[in-house]
C-alpha cells in the first residue's frame, strides 16, 4: 500500500492535535490539579502515535508514546504534576511540531530520541526533575496556534480570486445597465437593478470571507509569553480583549511577527521582576492585555502592559549617544518617543540577551504597519505601563485612494501616502523651479510631472497644476496632476503585470462609474 | 451486494486510511464517524454488516460505544482498532462485544483477513 498518499492527510491530522495539545497544556499549567486537560492531552498524543506508527514515522511514535506514558503515570498519581512535567510536554509538543514536516520529507528529527529518553525517565523515575537544557524552548519555533476554530481553512489566493470575479460581475453589471438604459426596455432595466443589488451583496460576502476573528491572531501568544515569562523569570499574565472582532486573514498574517516583538519587549523591559512590583505596590504578577476594536473601516490593535514604562531620560540620552536627534525639550512627548524609538537600529540595551536588544525589531514593526495603511502609537507613563496602539485598515483590500486626472485619464494614488496638496498658482503655497524641484515650506523637494511620464499629456498649464506631496517610509517627492478628482474607498486588485507594465503601476481597480483605474505606486516614480 | 462498513477514529486520517483499504477490496463504507457517540447514532441509522472501531476518542470512547451499539443490536460486528499499548482495553472491548482487534499500525491484509472471518 503507498503511504505517501496520505502524507497531507497525516500532517493536517498531526499538526491539529498538536494545536490542542498546547491548549491543553497552558490549560493544565494554569491549574495543575484539573484532570480534563490531562485526559484530553492522552488523547491527542495516543492519536498522533497511532497515526504516525501507521505512517511508519518511528521517531514522532516514540516521542508521542513516551508523553502518552508519562500521562498515564500522571493519571495513576504515580506522578505528581508539576510546571517541570508540562514544560517537558510542551517541549515535546515543539519537536514533534517541527518533526512532522522532517519525518513526511524522510529526514530525522535532531531532538527526537533524547526527549523521548528523557521523557521515559521522568515517568520511570517518578521525579519530575528535568535538565534545562531539555526544558530551554526550542529556538525560532514557530508559535503554535491554540483552540481549534469552528471554521474552514480557504487558501486566500482562492479569495481573490473570487472577489476578482466578484469586480468583474460588478463592471458586468454596469455595462448591462448601460445597454438596458439605451434601450428604453423597462423590464430589463429592473431585471439589470435587480441584478446590482446582487452583484453588490455577493461583492460584500466575499469580502467578508476574507474576515477571521482576532483569536486567530491572539491565539498565537499565550504560549510564546509563558515561554519569555520562564525564561525571563517573571511572571506575566495575558488577558484578551475583542478577540471575537474580525480582521482581514492578510492583516492578522501581517502582524504576528510586529505583535511577538511588542509582546517581547513588554515583557523583557516592561514588566518588572515580582519583588520590584511588589516593593511599589503592585501584584507580583505582570498584566498583559492585548486588544481588538472596530473602529468603522479601521482595526485597532492595543497592547498594554503594567510594567514600569519607558525611561525617557534613557531614551533620550541613548539617542544622544547614537547620534540620534531628538527633540530639544528634555522630555520626549509620545510621539517623539516613538520616533526615536522605531529609528532603525535604535536599541536601549547594551548587551543583547537572546530575548530582545538586538535594536532590529521596532523600526521593522513600524514599516510592517505602514505597509499595511496603518499607524503605530506608544503612549508610557513613568511606574504605570505601556501602551502600543496599532491602527490598521480592516482589510488590505480595499484602500483609500485620491482619484487624479492627468490629460483624459485618471489614476488612483493611495491616500496614505499623501501628506499634504499644494496649488502653486495661489500665493505663498510653493514655487516650481526649472529644475524639476519643487519648493514648499522651505524644503525642497524631486518633482516629477505625471502626465509626461504615463504619456497622457496635460491640459492644464505647468503653473496651475496641484502638486501633491508623498512621504513614504524616509523619503518624500512631489508629484504635479492636472486636477484632483476627490478620495475614494475602492478595492485594489493586483495585476499581473505584462512584461512592460512600468513600475508605478501598483494594480488596478473598478471606480463607481465602472470604469476601470489604474493605482499608482508613486514611490516608483522617483 | 457488497458489505457495508461504519468506520469510526478521531482521526480524519485513520478514517480515510482505513476506508481506502476497504473500499478496494470491495466493501461499501457507507459511514464514518470521529466519535462514539457519533458511531452509536450513525450505527443505528444505517445499520452497516460491519463496523471498525478506534478505542480512544473524544466525547465517547470506542468501548463505551460498543457497549451501547451490542446493547440495541447485539448481532453487530464490530472490529476493534488500537494503538499498540491498548492490550487492557482490547480485552476489556472483546468483552463488551466487538468480535476482534488490529493493532495500529496494522498490515491492510491484516484488516481485510481480520473482516473477512468476521463476516464469513
Amino acid at each position: 500500500m503507498d503511504l505517501a498518499q496520505y502524507t497531507a492527510l497525516f500532517l493536517a491530522d498531526g499538526r491539529d492535535h498538536l494545536k490542542r495539545a498546547t491548549g491543553q497544556l497552558l490549560e493544565w499549567e494554569r491549574d495543575l490539579s484539573a484532570r480534563g486537560p490531562v485526559d484530553e492531552l492522552f488523547r491527542s498524543f495516543h492519536s498522533l502515535k497511532g497515526g504516525a506508527a501507521t505512517m511508519g514515522f518511528d521517531q514522532i511514535t516514540a516521542v508521542a508514546h513516551q508523553a502518552e506514558h508519562l500521562l498515564e503515570a500522571v493519571r495513576r498519581r504515580e506522578l505528581g504534576a508539576t510546571p517541570a512535567v508540562v514544560g517537558l510536554l510542551l517541549r515535546a509538543v515543539d519537536v514533534l511540531d517541527q518533526g512532522l514536516e522532517s519525518a513526511t520529507r524522510g529526514e530525522t528529527i535532531p531532538d527526537a530520541e533524547h526527549l523521548a529518553a528523557a521523557i521515559e525517565r521522568v515517568t520511570s523515575t517518578g521525579r519530575p526533575a528535568v535538565p534545562d537544557a531539555i526544558l530551554a524552548p526550542a529556538p525560532e519555533r514557530r508559535t503554535s496556534e491554540y483552540p481549534a476554530m469552528r471554521s474552514v481553512r480557504i487558501d486566500p489566493a482562492r479569495l481573490d480570486e473570487l472577489l476578482q470575479l466578484a469586480g468583474e460581475l460588478v463592471v458586468t453589471r454596469t455595462r448591462l445597465g448601460g445597454v438596458a438604459a439605451d434601450l428604453g426596455d423597462t423590464d430589463l432595466d429592473h431585471v439589470s437593478s435587480r441584478l446590482d443589488t446582487l452583484v453588490r451583496s455577493l461583492h460584500a460576502g466575499v469580502l467578508r470571507a476574507r474576515l477571521a476573528p482576532a483569536t486567530e491572531l491572539f491565539g498565537r501568544f499565550p504560549r510564546l509569553v509563558r515561554d519569555l515569562g520562564a525564561t525571563l523569570g517573571r511572571s506575566v499574565h495575558l488577558e484578551f480583549r475583542g478577540d471575537d472582532v474580525e480582521l482581514d486573514r492578510s492583516v492578522i498574517e501581517a502582524l504576528v511577527d510586529p505583535l511577538i516583538h511588542l509582546i517581547r519587549n513588554a515583557v523583557d523591559h516592561g514588566i518588572e521582576p515580582a519583588d520590584e512590583r511588589v516593593a511599589v505596590g503592585k501584584p507580583g504578577q505582570g498584566e498583559l492585555l492585548l486588544v481588538a476594536e472596530r473602529r468603522r473601516d479601521w482595526i485597532l490593535i492595543r497592547l498594554s502592559d503594567d510594567g514600569h514604562g519607558i525611561d525617557r531620560r534613557a531614551v533620550a540620552r541613548r539617542a544622544l549617544e547614537l547620534g540620534v536627534p531628538i527633540p530639544a525639550e528634555a522630555e520626549l512627548d509620545d510621539e517623539a518617543l516613538m520616533t526615536v524609538l522605531a529609528r532603525p537600529g535604535f536599541t536601549l540595551k547594551r548587551a543583547v540577551t537572546a530575548v530582545s536588544g538586538r535594536g532590529v525589531g521596532m523600526d521593522a514593526v513600524l514599516t510592517t504597519v505602514k505597509s499595511l495603511g496603518g499607524r503605530l502609537e506608544c503612549h508610557s507613563v513613568p511606574g504605570a505601563g505601556t501602551v502600543f496602539e496599532i491602527t490598521v485598515p480592516l482589510t488590505t483590500a480595499i484602500q483609500r485612494v485620491l482619484l487624479v486626472g492627468v490629460g483624459a485619464e485618471r489614476y488612483a494614488i493611495p491616500s496614505r501616502l499623501i501628506r499634504e496638496a499644494a496649488f502653486p498658482g495661489r500665493s505663498g503655497a510653493g514655487e516650481l523651479s526649472a529644475a524639476p524641484r519643487f519648493r514648499f515650506r522651505g524644503r525642497d523637494f524631486p518633482l516629477v510631472d505625471l502626465g509626461s511620464i504615463t504619456g497622457d499629456g496635460s491640459e492644464v498649464p505647468r503653473e496651475r497644476r496641484p502638486v501633491l506631496l508623498l512621504e513614504w517610509e524616509n523619503r518624500d517627492g512631489a508629484v504635479a496632476v492636472d486636477t484632483l478628482l476627490g478620495q475614494h474607498d475602492v478595492l485594489i486588485e493586483r495585476i499581473e503585470a505584462p512584461r512592460d507594465m512600468p513600475g508605478w503601476v501598483s494594480g488596478a481597480t473598478i471606480l463607481a462609474d465602472g470604469q476601470p483605474a489604474f493605482v499608482l505606486d508613486p514611490t516608483a516614480l522617483f | 451486494m457488497s458489505h457495508t462498513v461504519l468506520v469510526c477514529d478521531d482521526a480524519m486520517f485513520m478514517r480515510t486510511m482505513i476506508a481506502d483499504i476497504l473500499s478496494q477490496a470491495g466493501f461499501e463504507v457507507i459511514g464514518e464517524a470521529d466519535n462514539g457517540e457519533q458511531a452509536v447514532k450513525k450505527y443505528r441509522e444505517l445499520k452497516p454488516d460491519l463496523v471498525t472501531m478506534d478505542i480512544v476518542m473524544p466525547a465517547m470512547g470506542g468501548i463505551e460505544a460498543v457497549r451501547a451499539i451490542c446493547k440495541e443490536s447485539p448481532g453487530a460486528k464490530i472490529l476493534m482498532c488500537s494503538a499498540m499499548g491498548q492490550q487492557a482495553l482490547v480485552v476489556e472491548a472483546i468483552q463488551a462485544g466487538a468480535k476482534d482487534f488490529v493493532v495500529k499500525p496494522f498490515q491492510p491484509s491484516r484488516v481485510l483477513e481480520a473482516v473477512q472471518r468476521m463476516l464469513g
